[in-house]
């Protein structure tokens, strides 16, 4: 490169660090400029980033959004050239500027193995990854890795580079810092591994850290305390960030800015308080129409407005603007022809979209609101869905009988040690559950990950063998009794087709090598499918090919799919195909485990919504099992709150949401972003200790002593007087102090 | 992450697009097949493997002599070179033909010395009357693809052996002891490892355990030992086909603890997935998730796995064989046929001894490349 | 880390005595004894078989002894004196005709070993980080032919390019011991070089080698001191499966090559029924490979502090 050219980019970027952020007067440490970033594939090029413009501002928060497959991860590791083969860089600028009295430099120009780009590597610019435990090599101690990054940024010697190493850990909230300076990655927590990571990323000093879904993988309340940590700290050290993420919710609580990239490109660029207020991208408005929150008036929606389809692979972009195929407002002949030109709409915000284009649709024309897709009408079919298909209300509790009653359940499972394998001990996943599900209602069931809910619904369809404890199922219609979880084998065989299943992750539920119909029809074979034909059918029967056809048209699949094979599906299809599969014996329970976790926002409403359509019709009774409080908040009646293996909190949404009794819940609660920015930094924050305690040992008297900021030395941790859950009617609590503490729920 | 199929289909989408619709209705072997076909080496590999064993198959017809021929006079003759056209004369004279050999006694050594002569030409034919022979053990035939037009003369393509026998004819003929060992003590350890192995997955517990210590204490022998300890074991006046078996039995005996171990370790998985379980929450029997969901699941890479099991065998016999504690002669197999490979004098005198030795290399090749392309293919939904 | 060694020893007991009975039962499964080889071997020279004698030969042997007795004699010998037995063919003690030949045998062995790592380890590495470059490819058809090749059938011919050089081919030579070890090596290396290979491809795509990428650590420290830290683990543990081939090798080729180690008289006594020394030889090559997968499962602890720790 010669002098001539750096000097035309050092003006290049002096102008583009001159243009201001919306409503914020900071200047650019980053500008990137049309970058492309390809993959050359035996199917062609595959056009990961294409054209992305993106700043970052100095000292602020830039986020980046979108859904899997939109590129947002490939432009923040092109940015340090952290793209392997097939993968280049094709075209495009990033200007790095850490230093306003110094020109700019093009990153992309750099050689990948050059002094100049190690230094900005780790020195001027640091990274954090989204699986915090992976990104850490397990052979080397958390300081022997934060000494070898100090000491190859920093003259330091080792002995204070150990000093600064130390100081790292302790600056990220590290308890005991000296100690945890010799643990191995292994050792530590998820939530911890990330501190380290940050550690790592921070102890150079950067003028800009890249974050890329650093709390994805981590448990809410988990990732409030690391998102704390990360504002803490940039306000302290100043420092720049750019945020990569699809959470909405983590977008409104720390960005200033943000961009919201879709197939590869950025669809619109605003400040955080004028996006979430006033979208300007069909795709934007889209997507914060998809998130499951309080409507503006206060009222819970009773459904979602879900995009329709699913995000493309990046292979196949559509022409035009890539958007045209799922937007509501696409205009033939211009959105699926011409790529939208890209406007300034005025304070720096961008949205290219046809809309705005003045020599298409007129000038200032607003953006109409998307609707929301009507119900699906329910089709009469057999004799037994003739009878009251009409809507069930709220159901009303009080006198009822539960459909499902569990008693003192507990699941046990055995640590196996040694030579021979002998069983040493009992891990007790769940422990003395009690819990009612009454007929109509969905029951929502939440935790952080490990707290036995996955257990609880896996033993109630008996997938587990409960150790201790009944399930009592009432079947609807009926007033015989039976305890399922003291059936085996072939007695249980008739309620199998009652009581079902969805799971969560759509690739591995359903086997591969079976057609729609065969996987759709086969359970309708089993003995005892009591609404389906008798045992012994084939699944070619035309009968059997009726009703998956028909249940396949209920999921919202065309019926001559049954043809064919899982892999043709995405995983919003293939998780349509698992509500098929399990709808299709007519049960009167459907145990939905993280039914939505794995998908998309866009995806997940469309799901949503369709499980309260066919909850409807089918007069369905759901067990909701999910650690996404903003999903359970939407969908669910009721919600129990469980915490190393025992329910502690049980009651109506709207009353534990509003005022919780457990201070898990408060914590829970407190930690979930809002999707709304306007709610930042309102109510007390509540934020929970990392470390779940081991859950072989499990601490004596409360659970949650440990990490509890009621507990009362002497009172809460007494072994054997373990707080019970005590029933009163719509909302009980296990905690010993229930009636002195005063709790906050959701603002 | 980019290599995923792009024919996934919206919901919105017409099946129009054909290539589309084909794959989504593309069951499990197609998409397999479709897989391993991208893949070059093994595709080469497949095409030899099926000549290979077609060789084995054809075996008497191909040669153009039988095993015991032999012809005295030319103990170690050297290979002939076949020839189209013969320019020895003045003209170009076009027929297939081999030359013939002049012999002589080297006087000091006594060894006998061959010349290829020009101007002896042996006419050599296609389809041409030899040894009569029973082809598949049932018809009889006397005709061979390849062999001198007058079956009196004597033609050797490859060199002959020590009792002047055709070694092309041999290697011909060993093909199918030598491919068959291989395939039959893969099916036997097959049985013994999908039993065990089944067995272990499928209990669990306690039996797991006993099977597993069992197969580590195997697997930590040396194999060879115990191969030949086995082997010596044959008694010696068992006739050619009980000696094949006890054979096979032996490599086989000794190969399972492999097959155990990974059919143990895909039973095991396969039981905790989700569609398994899914299965099995439909009121699906034991018998029908194993072999309705489980089984079918592994297919694919079991045939790999045996596959690749099959050169492990060959080469085991091929060694025991050169040992002399294998297959004897009269059974010919290329191991027995490397016997009289065994010390150096001999190979710097008939260097053509070693090419049985070729023969197993490119049959070993063959079969690799084919196990590869197959473990590579087996999972067609992994991307 | 001393409990773990304790452990470890411990199961080797049953271990070895279940290998130490397998052995004997495998040496006694051939009809007859040693004895009964002598008399074919009188018989078909023309020589009388005196009854008498016989007898008196096999109880001298105690191979009138039911099995077990056998066995406890001998296993008893081995553990409380050292004593391995006699070998009739050889009408001397196991232990001075094995101790004779060991320690070439092991030797051998070793360097195998060494050289086995020493060409894996950079090739594999090589392949890895050039994935899809000519070398790769040259290394990938060496190693394919490597595992494709009968090591007798190698071995014969570098001896006959040997002879052709005009070099000696007979017996022990410093010339005759590499091609040994070279034979000997090139499956294991072979089978190596795959492993290091695919091991190092998977550990490339982890996070943390993008996470010390974008920590600035220099090229060659990153790959070394990450990636094939980590895959060079399932390196150590390869003794497990390295040993038992390289001794069944070692049998074979030391026949072919006439070397004075163990294999070729492993042979010898199982033809002639040697039972006491076929046994004893295929008992210590059984314990060495025992303790070398100790040994190896020790260094994989000292190095991998994931199963140091847990």
């Amino acid at each position: 490169m010669t002098a001539m050219t750096r000097a035309e980019e050092a003006s290049v970027s002096q102008n583009s660090g001159a243009a201001r952020a919306p409503g914020d007067s900071g200047e650019a440490v980053l500008t990137i400029d049309g970058l492309k970033t390809h993959y050359k594939t035996d199917e062609g090029v595959v056009r990961a980033v294409d054209g992305v413009d993106l700043t970052a501002y100095r000292g602020q928060t830039t986020c980046v959004v979108g859904e899997s497959g939109c590129g947002k991860s490939v432009t923040a590791r092109s940015i340090l050239q952290l793209i392997d083969l097939p993968g280049k860089i094709a075209d495009g600028r990033i200007m790095w500027q850490p230093d306003p009295a110094v020109e700019a430099v093009d990153l992309t120009t750099l050689d990948e193995d050059g002094e100049q780009l190690r230094r900005v590597r780790g020195g001027e610019i640091g990274m954090v990854f989204q699986e915090p435990m992976a990104s850490l090599s397990p052979m080397y101690t958390v300081g022997s890795h934060l000494v070898e990054t100090i000491l190859l940024h920093t003259d330091l010697n080792e002995a204070d580079a150990k000093d600064r190493a130390i100081h790292e850990l302790k600056r990220v909230g590290i308890p005991q810092p000296e100690r945890r300076f010799d643990a191995y990655p292994f050792q530590l927590s998820g939530g911890m591994c990330q501190r380290v990571m940050i550690a790592l990323a921070l102890s150079c000093e950067p003028a800009l850290l890249i974050a890329d879904e650093p709390t994805t993988a981590l448990d809410v309340t988990t990732q409030a305390r690391i998102l704390d940590l990360l504002l803490g700290l940039q306000e302290e050290t100043g420092m720049s960030m750019l945020f990569i993420t699809h959470d909405l919710g983590v977008v409104a609580e720390i960005a200033a800015d943000v961009s919201v990239m879709y197939l590869g490109k950025v669809v619109e660029k605003a400040g955080v308080d004028e996006l979430f207020e006033n979208p300007q991208h069909p795709y934007t408005q889209a997507l914060l129409e998809s998130i499951p929150s309080l409507d503006h008036d206060g009222q819970k929606p009773g459904r979602l407005r879900a995009i329709s389809g699913t995000v493309p692979h990046p292979a196949d972009r559509p022409a035009g603007c890539s958007f045209h195929p799922r937007c509501p407002h696409a205009m033939a002949g211009t959105c699926d022809a011409e790529e939208p030109p890209v406007i300034d709409l005025g304070d720096g915000r961008i949205a290219p979209c046809h809309l705005h284009d003045p020599e298409s649709s007129g000038p200032g024309r607003p953006l109409p609101l998307l609707p929301v897709p009507p119900v699906q009408e329910a089709r009469a079919t057999g004799a037994d869905d003739a009878v009251d298909v009409a809507a069930v209300p709220a159901p009303d509790l009080a006198g009822k009988q539960p459909m499902l009653r569990v008693r003192d359940l507990s699941v046990e499972f055995p640590i196996r040690k040694g030579f021979w394998n002998r069983t040493v001990g009992h891990v007790g996943a769940v422990s003395s559950v009690d819990l009612d599900i009454y007929p109509g209602e969905t029951l929502g069931l939440v935790g952080e990950s490990g707290c036995g809910k996955t257990t609880l619904g896996r033993s109630i369809v008996r997938a587990l063998e409960p150790t201790r404890g009944s399930i009592t199922y009432r079947p609807p219609g009926s007033d015989g009794e039976v305890d399922l979880a003291a059936l085996g084998g072939r007695a249980l065989r008739p309620y199998r087709s009652d009581v079902r299943m969805i799971f969560q992750d759509p690739f591995t539920s359903l086997n591969p090598r079976k057609t729609l119909l065969q996987l759709i029809g086969e359970p309708l074979r089993r003995a005892g499918a009591r609404n389906g034909p008798v045992a012994g059918t084939k699944v070619n029967d035309s009968t059997t090919q009726d009703q998956v056809a028909e249940m396949l048209a209920r999921v919202g699949l065309r019926p001559e799919y049954m043809w064919r094979y899982p892999h043709a599906f995405s995983g919003g299809q293939r998780q349509r195909v698992n509500i098929a599969r399990a709808l299709i014996t007519r049960p009167s329970v459907v145990v939905a485990d993280e039914a939505v976790s794995a998908l998309d926002v866009s995806v997940r409403a469309q799901i949503l919504n369709l499980l309260k359509d066919l909850q409807e019709e089918f007069r369905l009774t759901y067990l909701f099992i999910s650690h996404d409080l903003s999903v359970v908040e939407h969908v669910c009646d009721r919600v129990a709150v469980m915490y190393l293996g025992r329910v502690v909190e049980r009651a109506d949404t709207d009353s534990l949401f509003e005022q919780p009794r457990h201070p898990y819940s408060e914590a829970l609660l407190s930690a979930v972003p809002q999707p709304d920015p306007r709610q930042r930094g309102t109510g007390k924050r509540i934020r929970l200790p990392d470390d779940l305690p081991d859950p072989t040992d499990p601490p004596p008297g409360c659970r949650f002593h440990t990490r509890c900021r009621f507990a009362v030395e002497g009172l809460c941790d007494r072994a054997g007087a373990s707080p019970v859950l005590r029933d009163e009617a719509s909302h009980s609590v296990a905690c010993l102090r229930a009636e002195e503490i005063q709790l906050q729920g959701r603002q | 992450m980019f290599r995923n199929n792009a024919s996934t289909i919206g919901p919105d989408s017409e099946p129009d697009d054909q290539a589309a619709e084909k794959y989504a209705v593309a069951s499990r072997w197609r998409l397999v097949w479709r897989r391993f076909r991208n893949h070059k080496l093994a595709m080469a590999g497949l095409i030899v493997t099926i000549l290979v064993y077609v060789v084995a198959v054809f075996g008497e017809f191909l040669a153009p002599y039988s095993t015991s021929h032999l012809n005295d006079e030319y103990t170690y003759a050297p290979p002939q070179r076949l020839q189209i056209v013969d320019t020895s004369g003045d003209d170009w004279d076009w027929g297939l033909h081999v030359n013939g050999y002049t012999m002589e006694r080297d006087p000091e050594t006594l060894a006998q010395e061959f010349t290829t002569d020009p101007d002896n030409k042996v006419p050599v034919g296609f389809f041409v009357k030899g040894e009569e022979y029973e082809l598949f053990g049932l018809i009889p035939w006397d005709r061979h693809l390849i062999g001198p037009v007058d079956s009196d003369t004597p033609m050797y393509l490859l060199g002959a052996d020590q009792m002047g026998r055709d070694q092309f004819s041999r290697i011909i003929h060993g093909t199918r002891i030598s491919m068959s060992v291989g395939l039959v003590g893969v099916a036997m350890g097959f049985v013994l490892g999908i039993l065990l192995g089944g067995i272990s997955g499928y209990f669990g517990g306690r039996t797991d355990t006993i099977v597993q210590r069992a197969v580590e204490l195997f697997m930590s022998l040396p194999t060879l030992p115990l191969w030949l300890g086995l082997a010596a074991a044959i008694p010696r006046d068992w006739g050619s086909v009980e000696r094949y078996f006890a054979i096979t039995v032996v490599l086989s005996l000794v190969a399972w603890t492999g097959l155990a171990r990974d059919v143990r370790g895909r039973f095991m998985s396969l039981r905790e997935e989700d569609f398994v379980t899914s299965a099995r929450l439909d009121g699906t029997g034991e018998p029908r998730i194993i072999f309705g969901h489980v089984l079918p699941s592994f297919t694919s890479h079991l045939i790999a796995t045996l596959t690749l099991s099959i050169p492990t065998m060959i080469l085991a016999e091929t060694a025991l064989s050169f040992l002399g504690l294998g297959l004897q002669p009269p059974t010919v197999s290329w191991g027995v046929l490397l016997q009289e490979a065994q010390n150096i004098r001999v190979i710097s005198t008939a260097p053509w001894l070693l090419l049985p030795g070729v023969a197993v290399v490119v049959a070993i090749l063959a079969l690799n490349f084919l196990g590869d392309g197959l473990r590579d293919a087996a999972d067609p939904y992994k991307h | 880390m001393v409990q773990f060694l304790i452990r470890r020893i411990l199961y080797m007991i049953p271990t070895l005595f279940l290998i130490s009975m397998l052995v004997f039962v495998i040496i006694q499964l051939p009809p007859g004894d040693y004895l009964t080889t002598v008399i074919v071997e009188m018989e078909e020279s023309g020589e009388g078989v005196d009854q008498a004698q016989i007898e008196y030969l096999r109880g001298r042997y105690g191979l009138d002894q039911p099995i077990w007795v056998q066995y406890w004699q001998w296993i008893s010998g081995i553990i409380f004196e050292l004593d391995f037995g006699h070998s009739f063919e050889w009408g001397r003690e196991v232990s001075s005709l094995v101790a004779d030949r060991l320690p070439l045998t092991i030797a051998i062995s070793l360097i195998t070993v060494v050289f086995t790592w020493a060409m894996a380890l950079p090739i594999g590495i090589y392949s890895a980080v050039k994935q899809y470059s000519v070398g790769d490819y040259f290394f990938t058809t060496i190693g394919f032919l490597g595992v494709a090749t009968p090591n007798f059938l190698l071995a014969l011919l570098l001896m006959w390019a040997a002879a052709s050089m005009g070099m000696s081919v007979g017996g022990m030579s410093p010339a005759m011991f590499v091609v040994a070890v070279v034979v000997l090596g090139t499956a294991g290396t072979a089978g190596l070089i795959r492993v290091m290979r695919a091991n190092l491809l998977d550990e490339l795509k982890k996070p943390y080698v993008v996470a010390a990428r974008a920590r600035g650590i220099p090229q060659r420290k990153r790959l070394i001191k990450y990636p094939v830290r980590v895959a060079m683990n399932p390196f150590v543990s390869s003794i497990g499966w390295l040993l038992p081939g390289l001794i069944s090798g070692e049998v074979i080729v030391s026949s072919v090559m006439n070397l004075h180690t163990t294999g070729p008289l492993l042979l010898e006594a199982l033809r002639g029924q040697d039972m006491y020394l076929a046994g004893s030889i295929i008992l210590i090559a059984a314990v060495l490979t025992v303790v070398g997968t100790l040994l190896s499962d020790l260094a994989l602890a000292w190095l991998d502090p994931r199963i140091r720790i847990n």
